[in-house]
């Protein structure tokens, strides 16, 4: 058996340790490699699903601190007078000077030819505050996306582990990889934004759409601005005889004007006045006090908002006017006939739950076909337009006074019961009818003493039914007019 | 040795005893070694989680009154000068020209960045601000969630100067719950802060032993703590093919994800980290769909490779973190906290305390202890900050 000597066994040896250590270098460098080859995949899926910029920032200089070995990483965004801290990781958060940091970056060494710059620190100039960290190698990377300077990346090693250049080229792409991830973030984030004012501006149109009062669509208008718009305060005021008048106001805006002038000074950089109009014609105006409107997309949804508005309110102006109209004796502009029984129905309920008393007159004109057919149309208007007007001051404001059609009127009077009515209301009605009237004709003024018939009825008597009341009322004044008739013949 | 280098001399003790009470005066008392506690010395207590902790911990406060206590649950404690694993240990650390500033919270739920941040804050204010080396350790609870984020809480607030050290507390593997004590409240779920300025540095090693073997492997898939694939395949095939040796004779931990957790105590993973190296990560058990479950959370896209070592690979490697700890000192060493992974146990096997001795022999043969952990802090230069499988030394 042939004997190895010592020397060759311990040369062996020796040699199986090199080789063995020797592998284990290969092994780490190609780990190390692999690793490296890895890490802007990584910081692409950690930064990935992630939406909010300050978020994002945080996120990536964690996990770039961690990737590159550095010690402190922050990244600075431009300001005006420097750059501001966006996110940093690794400085005490209280060392951090407040507000705009001066002369920081590097601005005239970083292009988009050569986004970074690392070296000792000695390379570079840093401030106090951040040298108190005692680094020793600097790198510096310019975020960009889509040509737009976002700022900058700072890494800071505390060890004495300088940046190589393979790491330098790597920097450039998690410089690039996190500005485009902050790019992304800000885009998601407008079209969330726009998609959400798409939304509100949908459900505020949806809910003012069935709003049809004037005085409600006003209020709604104002309040849906500072709910939905990125406005403090809003007063909508209304074109009327007496100039623009506050009509409502809502959120932050105590102290706006009564009445908005025509020339109104718009003094501050965030009041804005938009005119409520439709087609050229102006129903008012919109007045807005903290109005954030930096944007184009701000400034544009506030206008679609006012156009809401003057949208709303040109719709329930109409409805108001229709309304009237559907209400109202086009020629005396008392109620009509639809309106007077809408309101005796409501009122008879009223009476019949509380068994309280109304009294309704049905009034008839005497011989007004006869000063039509001798005066004309219009005269018998005039004589119409005339006793509407006595009428309906001879029973006072609570009173409906309404003209059915023809020479017919009514007044409704609730609380009256049929003494009251007899003894004090009749009289006065009659006197209003017998008052003589002063018609404009062609060729003069005629006086004419028309009179009328007045018949009562009261719910009451007739059992709380409209119909019935309205039957007593019609006959009551039926008999009055035979009664007069007949007086008149007597007299004759 | 003087009489004072005596006083200020870090001291342990130890107990096995079955009832609470008796086991925090036991360890306390022999930690104290016959010293009055001030009001500002640091007594540190790691009971197992089979001890009632209400009353394990009232019972060391009461002994070490007045100093400071703080604690949390362990696997098992260790102290140097003894071979087996131990109930309860009780380190204590007379203040001598150190100050400490204590602060915690629970629970901490899913807000662990921010109350990293809040303890960490309220710590440095009751340590009288921020001496000229000050170290921060924390203890934490090793169920909560991304223990990352509680080392990125506090650097948000300490910053790169101040070294981060500490570990999560641990349970007997069963994972129903941690306990943590500080300023006399035991919390479950709660994360303790321990500013320490010291007018001199510190010393911090963190070692881990193991090399790789096999190939490097990068995560094409992983949620959380799950990875779900390597490679682009499912995770745990990966692993298992990698791995050289068959997994151990299964042992019943009770379940089968247990039982393939102490199978792979042997094989963590390595996370290659910055500077090329491993950072150990051990794995909790697989899903039914062959995904790995990690002790901490694992990034996508991170290369990761099985990781191998015995028992002298793991001794030399807490010998190598007591050096680092050593060189960091400026004057010998009167003592170090040791947070060793629970997971080095079974690898260590019959040389659990030749680990414990190789550090205290690093430092000069003075007095060392420490506990089992579910992770370890140790964060000197450089960003990460959370290890596993690995053995962190503080030395002061």
């Amino acid at each position: 058996m042939r004997t190895v000597p010592d020397s060759e066994v311990e040369r062996l040896t020796e040699e199986v340790s090199r080789l063995r250590s020797e592998l284990a270098a290969s092994r780490a460098a190609s780990t190390r490699a692999l690793a490296r080859a890895t890490r802007l995949a990584q910081l692409v899926s950690a930064l990935g699903q992630r939406t909010d910029v300050t978020d994002i920032l945080e996120r990536a200089v964690c996990e770039v601190a961690e990737q590159f070995g550095a010690d402190i990483v922050a990244v600075f965004t431009p300001a005006r007078d420097g750059v501001l801290t966006a996110a940093q990781w690794g400085f005490a958060a209280r060392d951090l000077p407040a507000g705009a940091l001066t002369h920081l970056a590097p601005t005239g060494q970083l292009s988009a030819a050569a986004p970074v710059k690392a070296g000792p620190i000695a390379d570079f100039v840093l401030p106090p505050w951040l040298l108190a960290s005692r680094p020793r190698h600097v790198a510096w990377s310019l975020l960009t996306a889509r040509e737009e300077h976002l700022g900058y990346l700072l890494l800071l090693r505390r060890g004495d582990t300088p940046f190589e250049s393979a790491e330098v080229q790597e920097l450039a792409s998690v410089g690039s990889r996190i500005a485009l991830a902050v790019d992304n973030a800000r885009l998601y984030v407008r079209s969330q934004e726009q998609l959400r004012r798409l939304q509100q501006l949908h459900n505020a149109t949806a809910a003012l759409a069935v709003v049809v009062d004037v005085d409600q669509a006003v209020r709604d208008i104002a309040e849906m601005l500072v709910a939905a718009g990125p406005v403090e305060g809003a007063a909508i005021y209304l074109t009327g005889p007496e100039g623009d008048v506050l009509a409502a106001r809502a959120g932050t805006i105590d102290d706006c004007p009564s009445v908005l002038e025509a020339d109104e000074p718009v003094e501050l950089p965030d009041t804005m006045l938009f005119d409520l109009g439709i087609d050229g014609s102006s129903l008012g105006r919109l007045l807005l006090i903290g109005a954030h409107a930096d944007t184009v997309e701000q400034r544009s949804f506030l206008e679609h908002l006012a156009d809401v508005g003057a949208l709303v309110l040109e719709r329930a102006t109409l409805f108001a006017r229709i309304r009237a109209q559907a209400e109202t004796d086009v020629l005396t502009s008392l109620p009509n006939r639809w309106l007077f029984m809408d309101r005796l129905s409501a009122a008879v309920a009223r009476c019949r739950q509380h068994s309280t008393d109304l009294a309704v007159f049905f009034i008839d004109l005497d011989g007004f076909k006869q000063i039509n057919d001798r005066y004309g149309h219009d005269a018998g208007d005039q004589l119409l337009v005339q006793t509407a007007q006595r009428l309906s001051g001879s029973v006072g404001a609570a009173a409906t006074t309404a003209r059915l059609g023809g020479d017919e009127f009514v007044v409704l009077l609730e609380g009256c019961t049929a003494d009251h009515a007899e003894a004090y209301v009749a009289p006065n009605i009659q006197r209003a009818l017998d008052t003589p009237s002063r018609l404009q004709l062609v060729d003069g003024v005629v006086q004419v003493r028309g009179g009328g018939s007045i018949g009562i009825g009261t719910a009451e008597a007739t059992g709380y039914d409209v119909s019935a009341l309205m039957r007593a009322a019609d006959a009551a004044m039926y008999a009055a007019k035979q009664a007069r008739r007949r007086l008149s013949l007597a007299a004759g | 040795m003087h009489d004072g280098d005596e006083r200020r001399r870090l001291g342990h003790g130890s107990s096995i005893a079955t009832d609470a009470d008796k086991a925090a005066r036991e360890c306390v008392q022999e930690a104290l070694g016959g010293r009055n506690p001030e009001s500002a010395d640091l007594m540190v207590v790691f009971p197992s989680v089979e001890y009632d902790p209400h009353v394990f911990f009232s019972a060391a406060a009461d002994a070490a009154a007045p100093a400071q206590v703080v604690g949390c649950s362990s696997h098992a404690g260790f102290v140097s000068g003894n071979s087996g694993a131990m109930d309860a240990v009780a380190i204590y650390l007379p203040a001598d020209d150190l100050s400490f500033g204590i602060a915690a919270v629970a629970p901490i739920g899913t807000a662990v960045f921010a109350c990293a941040q809040e303890v960490t804050t309220r710590a440095r204010e009751r340590a009288g601000d921020q001496g000229d080396h000050a170290v921060l350790l924390v203890l934490s609870d090793g169920l909560a969630g991304d223990q990352r984020e509680i080392v990125r809480g506090s650097y948000s607030v300490t910053g790169a100067t101040v070294p981060l050290v500490g570990a999560a507390a641990s349970d007997d593997l069963s994972m129903s719950g941690t306990y943590q004590f500080a300023e006399g409240e035991v919390m479950s779920n709660g994360l303790i802060a321990v500013w320490i300025n010291a007018p001199y540095p510190l010393g911090i090693g963190v070692e881990h032993g193991w090399h790789p073997i096999g190939e490097p492997m990068v995560v094409t898939r992983a949620e959380g703590n799950v990875i779900h694939e390597l490679d682009g395949r499912p995770a745990a095939e990966v692993y298992l093919f990698q791995r050289s040796t068959d997994p151990a004779p299964a042992q019943n931990y009770g379940s089968p994800e247990r039982t393939f957790a102490a199978d792979t105590f042997n094989h963590p993973l390595g996370l290659a980290n910055a500077s090329g190296r491993l950072d150990g990560r051990h794995i909790l058990g697989r899903t039914d769909e062959g995904a790995l479950i990690m002790f901490g959370h694992v990034s996508e896209q991170s290369v990761v490779q099985v990781m191998a070592g015995d028992a002298d690979d793991l001794v030399r490697a807490a010998g190598r973190a007591a050096a680092q700890a050593a060189e960091q000192l400026d004057r010998p060493s009167r003592g170090a906290l040791i947070f060793s992974c629970t997971g080095r146990i079974a690898p260590l096997g019959a040389q659990v305390a030749a680990e414990t001795a190789a550090i205290s022999a690093g430092l000069g043969d003075v007095p060392v202890a420490g506990f089992f952990t579910f992770g370890e802090f140790a964060r000197v230069t450089g960003s990460t900050g959370f290890h596993n499988a690995t053995v962190v030394v503080l030395a002061v």
